[in-house]
């Protein structure tokens, strides 16, 4: 946890960053999201962070992602600090993200287009990845003729394809069906495979947490929530996420972790 | 229902109106009949009047020309200047904070009441009609491109800067087309609001259009000559009406379909 001179910079590193919004519009009063946070992501790792819900996980990838300012402590991104948006940094919200106005491969090379590439290099591009996420026949559909899990796939190429260094998840796959969430959880892997990056993944779900990450984050119970614990995962690299299930040492970390959690969840609801 | 059936009911629910219409104004039928047709004219001489017009004297053409340029006209450049305006005040905080009681108090006036100072200004032409109609429609559609930049649903805005767009990027393809979809209802009513602008200008001080002819009518009590117009008048606004509804389709085709939708 303790920054000790890296070799190279942290794809996103957290020291000691206080965050919080006002209670109501116009209000002196402020309410405490994040107090005292500080961890890192190194290049090419996947860290996620697990906690109760309200306790500022998506404060925590919106300051990394450039969206929000922190009140005090720092935010860097590959050395040097986030002010405005961190252009090395994809984002997966939690919510409906698409463009509705777009077809999924409008949406898919959107970020392209906006960068100025050519139309028929992005247009391959984008066709590239939706292909590699099995939406090639679904390219010119309109976001809403698209199942939830398929427009989750279109929101991660539209990600993807920009190669971000640093991809953020916000719960990406909580709205979706067991089936579908493991589908795309492989897809995740598999895409990180081929194009390696760090990731920020926050959820609330536990077994996802173990899954992907090689490395979870505990956060207390909000309000000022702060990183309760870090645990490396060990585990041999994994094609799909189900095999986690029967890794004897995840069934470990999972009870550990879990035993961590119910505590907290119990503080934090009996907090006023 | 199905379409036809759903189209035989209002044909014939016209049909029911029509005929009301022609027993109240049939001459004998009651004791009121003589001023039933000075207050509704009569149906077969609405329908002579109109024959007149179209094809026996093949007079109305002018007219009817002149209005239907002056309510494009103002529906047009309305339309685009409400458009304008409503992105650049939904975008721009301080410029929106600054106007926001001046446009208030414009949209809370009577409008209509400017149809003589237009006059005066741009004469008795077509121009004034222009601005009077684009009063009236720049209004409807410009709250409604407000409001529509406001709702820009905050994530896809945000999804849509983490993606690297700049700021000009954003407002053609994000808040351009998140406003359009809210512009399209308020268009059916500008297209209304247009053709009071051109008709009101006309009535108060013209020498052509629709509207000068229904009040010439109105001035000898010739009930049939007005009603005539104002069906001419109505039938124009459905067929412009319509054509809205053809562009609203082609460009917001992105939309769900309102028949996928559950009924409640």
């Amino acid at each position: 946890m303790q920054p000790s001179a890296p070799e190279a910079p942290a794809a996103l590193s957290y020291r000691e960053v206080d965050c919080s919004y006002a209670a109501r519009a116009g209000l002196r009063q402020r309410h405490s999201v994040l107090r005292g946070v500080s961890f890192r992501v190194q290049p090419h790792e996947f860290v996620t962070v697990i906690g109760p819900t309200g306790c500022g996980k998506s404060t925590l990838l919106h300051l990394g992602a450039g969206l929000l300012a922190q009140d005090a402590g720092e935010v860097e991104s590959f050395g040097l600090p986030v002010q405005g948006l961190n252009r090395r940094a994809g984002y997966m919200f939690q919510a409906e993200s698409l463009m509705p106005w777009r077809t999924a491969l409008g949406n898919v090379l959107a970020g392209l287009q906006f960068r100025g590439l050519g139309r028929a290099e992005r247009e391959q591009r984008g066709h590239a990845l939706l292909q590699r996420v099995g939406l090639a026949e679904f390219a010119h559909h309109h976001p809403h003729q698209l199942s939830g899990g398929m427009r989750k796939r279109v929101a991660l190429a539209q990600t993807l394809v920009l190669e971000p260094d640093l991809l953020l998840m916000d719960e990406p796959f909580s709205a979706l069906d067991a089936q579908t969430r493991e589908l795309m959880q492989n897809q995740l892997l598999a895409l990180r495979r081929d194009q390696p990056c760090a990731a920020l993944l926050v959820t609330h779900d536990l077994d996802e947490a173990v899954a992907l990450g090689d490395r979870v984050v505990v956060l207390s119970a909000g309000p000022g929530s702060h990183p309760i614990g870090e645990f490396a995962v060990e585990r041999p690299a994994l094609n799909d996420v189900s095999e986690a299930r029967e890794v004897p040492a995840l069934i470990e970390l999972s009870k550990k972790l879990r035993a961590l959690l119910r505590r907290e969840v119990l503080e934090g609801s009996r907090a006023p | 229902m199905s379409r036809l059936r759903l189209r035989l009911g209002q044909l014939a629910l016209l049909f029911w109106l029509f005929a009301a219409w022609y027993l109240a104004t049939a001459r004998g039928l009651h004791g009121f009949d003589v001023q039933a047709r000075l207050f509704f004219g009569e149906p077969r001489e609405v329908a002579t009047r109109l024959w007149a017009w179209f094809v026996r004297d093949r007079d109305i053409y002018p007219h009817l020309g002149v209005t239907l340029v002056e309510t494009l006209l103002a529906f047009v450049l309305g339309s685009c200047f409400g458009l304008g305006a409503g992105l650049w005040l939904g975008c721009s905080e301080r410029a929106g904070a600054l106007l926001e009681p001046y446009l208030s108090a414009a949209n809370a006036m009577p409008r209509i009441i400017l149809a003589p100072i237009f006059g005066v200004w741009l004469g008795l032409g077509i121009a004034s009609k222009v601005a009077l109609g684009i009063t009236l429609v720049f209004f409807v559609v410009f709250y409604n491109v407000h409001q529509g930049v406001r709702q820009v649903d905050p994530v896809v805005l945000a999804s849509v800067r983490m993606l690297g767009a700049s700021r000009r990027q954003l407002l053609r393809h994000v808040y351009l087309p998140s406003a359009l979809a809210f512009t399209f209802g308020s268009l059916h009513s500008a297209v209304g609001l247009a053709f009071v602008g051109a008709v009101v200008g006309e009535y108060l001080g013209s020498a052509m259009g629709v509207g000068y002819l229904i009040h010439q009518a109105e001035g000898v009590f010739d009930a049939s000559t007005v009603v005539a117009g104002i069906l001419l008048l109505t039938v124009c606004a459905l067929c412009l009406d319509a054509g809205v509804a053809r562009v609203e389709q082609r460009l917001l085709h992105w939309r769900p379909r309102p028949e996928l939708r559950e009924p409640l």
